[in-house]
């Protein structure tokens, strides 16, 4: 899959995409073409070119980093015209001058950062070939400097203009415009050696501005490079969403972060309501969709697996579209994933409250089923569940969830996160939390309801 | 060399005409060839978008080229500019496209003929302008009374106007009808607190009312006559974003009391409205006025039209000057 089908299909992901600083085009395309790896070899190269614009950017200023990235953004592409080259046609005017301009540019960027990892090519050759004059300025037209003939015939073209000759002026212009067709030709050759040279640095200039993009972006989120291993694991120390977190502390509220292990057997996760078990899920939908796109990742630091594919089943209502019942629509997604699961391969398997709209007699039966499925494939699964005493092989964890003391109602649903500790611990699942009806209490829900819920 | 010294006080000046052939592209060279004498002065052309005229005589062969000299810079779409005579070096290509392909801004190293084709939005237009007036002292745009979406000339500082023989064969006919035009650029400027707000509104109608801006739901002028009770719910004060029409302007000479009644559209330009009713609307007490003033600085006339027949200079000057009291010349004797 790729990255642009990927941030269609999540939107915490299509998030992060947005808060990216991408200057250029072919930067753009680079990422937005770029697929879901399964190499470890990739992403820490991907990790290491994101670390050499890390380095860069904190040894610049703020003012010399600015300029960089102004000048990374006047970067055009001219992908097209270094084709119509490699493939003996003739560029116009608009196209050499963009091309010059492209020279030069690449030049300025070498000189400010000279990477080694995405080394950008000297171009001084090309800068020679649209500057006869030398001047090295962003403009260009053919040059009287380019041939004598060329000179001899604009001159008689302007003689001829001055004494107001209009039909031999046309035709000395006519002129003028076959030699510079000629000069254009003899250019387009020349650059044509130049074509190598020219298609590393289109290449290396998209890499520079995605691995900076990566860069600030890492910095921004207090993102971290993770082990790769093949064992079949997924643990993070002081996981986060990148993307809540960043919210909730634009309004100084709490967020805290987890850690988790998942590994052999399927991860089971019980807890109240808001106690943050969705959010889970997403994260490590996300943290992994992430590193294998070449990102660093929302943790303090981690060892993962990397997986063929990330399988989530987390109902938010895009089954309305479809008009399916909410059943029938994660009946089928889970089906879907089964097969995929079965094709082979390691995958990251999340389900968020399976079975939930069915009665939990049956419910509790599905729930343990797919576990059991899951459980004799290669794959890393993790199910949250309300039903308690799941009788599956699997590991039962559980968020810590409401911290009791000291709470008088009502509280701010708003300020809710500060009242739960979101930690995962180890549980028997003979017993689920049975915090809702005290959750009503606290956020002072209609009395009546919850008097009668209790009878 | 009358009015070319008055340019010199202004970052921008456009050129408009009241029909083809009116005189305006000569008005342009005439002005164009004058500030060579101003060997100091960083000139820079353009042209405001590429209204069906200037299609026309894309498609055409006969183009109405203008003559520029060595040093002025020009923007013009990239089909035009391949079409120029003239040696030119290239300074930058915009991203943004125009029907004719991107612009590209180039500045003249020798004398010599171009076609100009800029881009079509007002919005764009004056970002085009301001990034020009940082490079050079003065801006001319070759303009249009345009229509609807088209770039509006009172985006710039200064406007000069052509008319003539081209714009009817009746000496009297051709002079109501500049003097119209000429009324319409002498329309006050809308000094309310709210114009600033307006100037953002892009499509709609408001009322203006105690210094709040009321949108009114009216879909379109058109349907004026279903609209009739919710037109002056807030108010007298109404500002139209688009085009003034003829049916709201009868509509409004229906009313019976006029004197508080004040209509404000965005430029002159967007008046399509006749003559008779917009003086009866102005004679009944009623006020009509612009966002954005048109500062029309000279007239120019040309007394020749395509078609053959010819104007008396003298009579044609003459007739123009008791009608309008502005400076006016006859672009064939300038």
């Amino acid at each position: 899959m790729k990255f642009q089908q990927a941030i269609a299909e999540y939107k915490a992901l299509k998030t992060i995409y947005s808060q990216m600083n991408i200057q250029t085009s072919m930067g753009r395309k680079l990422l937005l073409d770029t697929e879901f790896s399964h190499s470890e070899a990739w992403i820490k190269q991907q990790w290491q070119q994101t670390e050499e614009c890390t380095e860069f950017i904190n040894a610049q200023n703020e003012q010399n980093l600015h300029k960089f990235f102004c000048l990374l953004n006047s970067i055009c592409d001219v992908k097209g015209t270094v084709k119509l080259i490699e493939q003996d046609g003739v560029a116009d005017d608009v196209a050499l001058f963009e091309l010059k301009v492209f020279c030069i540019n690449i030049k300025k960027l070498k000189k400010q950062f000279d990477s080694t990892l995405m080394p950008l090519p000297d171009l001084q050759e090309a800068i020679e070939i649209l500057d006869p004059e030398g001047l090295e300025q962003p403009s260009f037209h053919v040059y009287s400097a380019y041939s004598e003939e060329l000179t001899k015939a604009r001159k008689r073209w302007e003689k001829a203009r001055n004494e107001n000759q209009e039909e031999e002026s046309r035709i000395l212009y006519l002129e003028c415009l076959k030699i510079e067709d000629q000069i254009r030709e003899r250019l387009c050759k020349k650059l044509f050696v130049q074509v190598p040279k020219l298609k590393q640095a289109l290449r290396n200039v998209a890499l520079i501005d995605v691995a900076f993009a990566k860069a600030l972006l890492a910095k921004e989120l207090n993102l971290q490079k993770v082990e790769i291993c093949d064992q079949k694991q997924i643990n993070y120390k002081g996981m986060f969403h990148p993307v809540v977190k960043k919210l909730m502390s634009e309004k100084s509220k709490r967020y805290q972060d987890i850690d988790i292990e998942v590994g052999e057997d399927v991860f089971l996760i019980t807890g109240a309501n808001m106690a943050g078990k969705t959010m889970i899920l997403k994260t490590l939908a996300l943290n992994q969709l992430m590193l294998q796109y070449g990102f660093m990742t929302s943790c303090r630091e981690g060892k993962v697996s990397l997986v063929e594919s990330v399988q989530c089943s987390i109902g938010d209502g895009q089954n309305e579209e479809e008009g399916l019942s909410s059943f029938a629509w994660e009946i089928k997604t889970l089906d879907n994933i089964i097969k995929t699961m079965r094709q082979g391969g390691r995958h990251l398997v999340l389900v968020d409250e399976l079975a939930r709209t069915t009665n939990p007699v049956e419910g509790r039966k599905l729930v343990e089923g797919f576990i059991k499925v899951s459980s004799k494939q290669d794959s890393l699964t993790v199910v949250t569940t309300h039903y308690s005493n799941i009788e599956a092989p699997c590991k039962n964890m559980r968020v810590k969830g409401f911290i009791h003391h000291n709470l008088t109602p009502p509280i701010d649903i708003e300020r809710i996160s500060e009242h739960i500790d979101y930690s995962l611990v180890e549980t028997d699942n003979t017993e689920v939390p049975t915090e809702a009806l005290n959750l009503c209490r606290l956020l002072a829900i209609d009395n009546e309801w919850i008097t009668l819920s209790e009878e | 060399m009358p009015f070319v010294e008055k340019l010199l006080g202004y970052k921008s000046v456009s050129f408009v005409g009241m029909e083809k052939n009116a005189g305006k592209t000569q008005t342009l060279n005439y002005v164009l060839n004058r500030l060579r004498t101003f060997s100091e002065l960083k000139l820079a052309i353009s042209s405001i978008g590429i209204d069906g005229e200037q299609v026309d005589q894309v498609t055409e062969t006969a183009k109405p080229e203008i003559t520029i000299y060595k040093g002025t810079k020009f923007v013009t779409a990239q089909a035009l500019y391949n079409q120029k005579e003239i040696i030119a070096d290239i300074e930058s290509v915009s991203r943004q496209t125009t029907a004719l392909g991107r612009l590209i801004t180039a500045q003249a190293v020798s004398d010599g003929k171009v076609l100009l084709a800029g881009p079509s939005g007002s919005e764009q237009l004056k970002r085009l302008i301001d990034t020009l007036s940082t490079q050079v002292d003065l801006c001319l745009i070759d303009g249009a009374l345009s229509r609807m979406s088209f770039g509006s000339p009172c985006i710039t500082d200064a406007m000069i106007l052509s008319t003539g023989a081209a714009v009817s064969a009746s000496l009297p006919t051709m002079v109501a009808k500049t003097r119209f035009i000429y009324q319409l650029t002498q329309l006050p400027k809308y000094q309310g607190v709210e114009s600033e707000c307006l100037k953002q509104k892009e499509n709609g109608i408001f009322a203006l009312s105690d210094g709040e801006v009321i949108e009114l739901e009216i879909p379109s002028l058109l349907m004026i006559d279903r609209y009739k009770d919710k037109i002056f719910a807030y108010g007298k004060r109404i500002y139209i974003s688009g085009v003034l029409n003829e049916k709201f302007m009868q509509f409004l000479c229906t009313q019976k009391e006029l004197s508080s009644t004040e209509i404000i559209i965005k430029d002159f330009t967007k008046n399509f409205a006749s003559p008779e009713s917009i003086h009866r609307f102005l004679q009944r007490g009623g006020r009509l006025s612009v966002l954005h003033p048109a500062n029309l600085i000279a007239i120019t006339a040309n007394p020749i039209s395509p078609s053959g027949y010819n104007f008396n200079n003298e009579q044609m000057l003459e007739a123009l000057s008791q009608a309008i009291p502005m400076d006016i010349y006859n672009i064939k004797t300038l």
